[in-house]
């Protein structure tokens, strides 16, 4: 399955599950739960970490946690 | 009517603005029990109500991930917690009730009374946001107020809710049919709980909580309970987010308008430039130049008052009392002491000023996603770099902020690497050493050779900082689990008023801490140095009473010096320093300094004011004039100065470093391994240096 990290810039997707594990609780009790419509809105300068919007809530990760987190463009 | 009254809420949401606004500043900072998290108590009093308010440190959820947060959840779920409140202030972002929700949520089905709080009303305006507070309160079953924290009426309205005695409320936020209430029900029969869902994140969390610590046995029945019902811990916290999620984004469309979208605008507009490619790292350097360029020219001015005021101090009274062992115990151990623990203030004012000023615009959130990668080679995080940043004004509360880096592994890097960070004590000793050995208008491309040495040698404290971070992620392999998710804030004004309160803090504790310690080796120095073993020290004040030339006084001073028990201790440990260039005094010196660097000067001020307190020569003059006795060539010379900048810039010499360090540790392994190899580093360093230079020069 596609994961957020294969997403280009400004793509829309919904999350749709995560691999089990802290990451996993992070993101979730941030809102960004499955279900919830996802982008990536812009990158560090050197590619990753990566920066999500989801709402009015905006989260750095990295490219190796951003593969835990399945999704499915729209 | 007595409240204890906790203050929760997410990380940005203005809860120290608030909390500041409630206190005023009838407040105190100290330590949770057993725990280095910075505990801020305050005291205040509405029409009926004497409160006693705990500002927790932020969170996003009760899950306890970092040892803050822990914290946040020990005294919230242990009824029997010392500082368990009777009441909870739950301060959420109105810009983003979505997610504070989750936190406000939680905490309200914990069985607590509460207030709803919808802080940054301005801002939430601004952004064309409008929020039905009553229908929000009907449906929490909690009194909601909006407010702005930096708003007089704000701060009534919330006094009068506190004088409403608001009752826990009635509404179950989220149904706990899902979460195997007979577990929680026989969970809540072995530890004293307000409710189900206070045993539920009991259930879930118990192998974290410090209670479970002192109370082995009743873990071992949690355990035996969650087994028996095969209760997953990750499945029922995954499960509590989306059916809470759930419920909230149903309910935010209910009482929340929203008009359009013109500060997410401006916030992202800020990020197209800040996180660039090219302009997020020139703006990234700009700013850590204008934080050494503030600390070396606007501190200037009111570094020199001070060190003026506090030698007119100490003639004054050396004219006042008549001389004696008194008259100079006051002059040159107390005065001179106090004098060398204020002169710090300007400069860590300014770098908690800076430091205060980006984190509360949200600025460090994007450093952090700048340099993330590029700290990550070095076994560190994008979160390393608030304390890193941190660590150049000072080491401990740095250290201390690393308790925001989840994974241990590069928590502990970050810890081990940060002292070799120029913190601001080692400044003193760079710009005495600096000023002395280079002459202020010696010019290389048109810019002072003292800027670019001092640049240098900030330089080279990040080069060794990273080198070091580089070589333990070699050595500490352990598998990746790196879970870095930090939250990008809106930017925002910071609060006067709150930036002006932590460095008033920052300012108390250090003068509390490592002033008391400075003064005591002061005095301690002083008598090192006024007395000596045998009666050669009398013989020598003898012929100093006769003594007619000058040339011949200052000479006889010298050798007082000399044969005190301060010149046989730095004798004896004068060949070991020999080939980093140094002699006695220096050698005191780095023996005292050990304590903490800012001493060094402190030192020095003392060894070389002895014998002579008429003479209000600052320092600098001083240590110029010194000649070595057979050469006549300067004894602090080039080779010498860079020697002992090198010296300062790498090596430990910090007590309360270390003393931290073994606290957040938990542990003598790492300070003490710390301490050696900084110490091994900062000597072969320090012999390349002089070494090359006598070479060379």
């Amino acid at each position: 399955m596609q994961s957020i990290a294969d997403l280009s810039i400004d793509e829309q997707a919904v999350v749709v599950e995560y691999d089990e594990g802290d990451f996993a609780l992070s993101m979730m009790q941030m809102g960004i739960v499955p279900g919830k419509i996802v982008r990536i809105i812009r990158t560090a300068p050197s590619g990753n970490p990566i920066v999500l919007q989801s709402g009015q809530t905006r989260v750095a990760i990295r490219l190796e946690d951003a593969q835990m987190m399945k999704v499915k463009t729209i | 009517m007595k409240k204890r009254v906790a203050l929760i809420g997410n990380p940005n949401s203005g809860k120290t603005t608030l909390f500041n606004g409630l206190t005023g500043l009838n407040q105190r900072v100290g330590n949770f029990p057993g725990v280095t998290v910075e505990k801020k108590a305050g005291k205040f009093q509405t029409a009926r109500t004497e409160v006693e308010l705990i500002d927790l440190p932020g969170t996003y959820s009760l899950f306890p991930k970092s040892l803050d947060e822990r914290l946040t959840f020990e005294v919230l779920c242990d009824p029997a917690n010392e500082d368990h409140p009777d009441l909870n202030l739950i301060v959420a972002d109105s810009s983003n009730l979505e997610r504070s929700l989750y936190l406000a949520t939680q905490v309200i089905q914990l069985g607590i009374p509460a207030i709803l709080i919808l802080n940054m009303d301005d801002v939430s305006q601004k952004m064309g946001v409008s929020i039905d507070t009553e229908l929000l309160s009907q449906y929490l079953g909690v009194p909601v107020v909006r407010t702005n924290a930096r708003s007089r009426a704000s701060l009534l309205a919330i006094h009068e809710l506190i004088d409403s005695d608001p009752k826990p409320s009635a509404k179950e936020l989220m149904p706990m049919a899902e979460f195997k209430p007979d577990v929680l029900a026989q969970v809540s029969k072995v530890v004293d709980v307000n409710g189900p869902y206070a045993a539920f994140q009991v259930a879930c969390n118990y192998s974290l909580i410090s209670y479970f610590d002192r109370h082995p046995e009743k873990a071992e029945v949690i355990m035996e309970i969650l087994e028996s019902s095969s209760y997953r811990p990750y499945t029922m916290q995954a499960r509590e987010s989306q059916i809470r999620y759930g419920f909230i984004n149903d309910l935010v469309p209910l009482v929340e308008a929203r008009d359009s979208k013109k500060r997410i605008d401006f916030t992202s507009r800020l990020d197209d430039v800040l996180t660039h490619r090219i302009w997020g790292f020139v703006i990234f350097l700009s700013v850590l130049f204008l934080i050494f360029q503030a600390l070396f020219t606007w501190a200037e001015k009111p570094m020199e008052w001070i060190e003026g005021s506090f030698a007119v101090l100490s003639e004054q009274v050396a004219r006042e009392l008549p001389p004696g062992m008194f008259s100079d115990l006051l002059t040159e151990g107390i005065i001179a002491g106090l004098g060398g623990v204020l002169v710090f203030v300007p400069q860590i004012a300014f770098l908690f000023l800076f430091i205060g000023f980006l984190e509360d615009t949200g600025y460090m959130a994007r450093a952090g996603v700048i340099v993330d990668s590029f700290l990550r080679k070095f076994g560190m995080n994008g979160r390393s770099v608030i304390p890193m940043v941190g660590g150049f004004a000072c080491a401990i509360p740095a250290i201390m902020a690393t308790r925001s880096i989840s994974n241990w592994r590069e928590r502990l890097i970050t810890m081990f690497v940060t002292p070799f960070l120029s913190c601001s004590a080692r400044l003193p000793v760079y710009t005495l050493l600096i000023s002395l050995v280079i002459p202020s208008d010696l010019r290389f491309l048109g810019l002072q050779v003292q800027g670019l040495t001092l640049l240098a040698l900030y330089l080279a404290g990040i080069f060794m900082a990273l080198a070091a971070g580089w070589v333990l992620k070699k050595i500490l392999k352990t598998n990746y689990s790196g879970t870095f998710v930090m939250e990008m804030p809106t930017y925002k004004w910071p609060d006067l008023r709150t930036l002006l309160l932590t460095i008033w803090e920052k300012v108390r504790i250090f003068i509390w801490d490592a002033g008391r310690i400075i003064v005591a080796i002061s005095i301690v120095l002083w008598f090192m140095s006024s007395f000596g073993p045998g009666d050669r020290m009398a013989r020598i004040d003898e012929e100093i009473a006769v003594a007619d030339a000058p040339s011949k006084v200052e000479q006889l001073q010298s050798e007082r010096l000399e044969v005190s028990y301060a010149g046989h201790l730095g004798r004896a440990i004068e060949p070991v320093i020999r080939p980093l260039g140094y002699d006695w005094k220096i050698g005191i010196a780095l023996i005292t300094s050990f304590a903490a660097r800012e001493v060094f000067v402190g030192t020095l001020a003392t060894l070389f004011s002895v014998g002579d307190p008429d003479d209000t020569a600052s320092l600098r003059e001083k240590m110029a004039l010194e000649r070595d006795r057979v050469s006549g060539a300067p004894t602090y010379g080039l080779a010498t100065g860079f020697s002992l900048m090198f010296f300062y810039a790498f090596a430990m010499q910090c007590m309360s470093t270390i003393a931290v360090v073994k606290r957040e540790t938990g542990g003598w392994k790492w300070p003490l391994i710390q301490a050696g190899v900084m110490s091994a580093v900062a000597y072969l360093m320090s012999f390349i240096v002089y070494q090359a230079f006598t070479l060379f020069f």
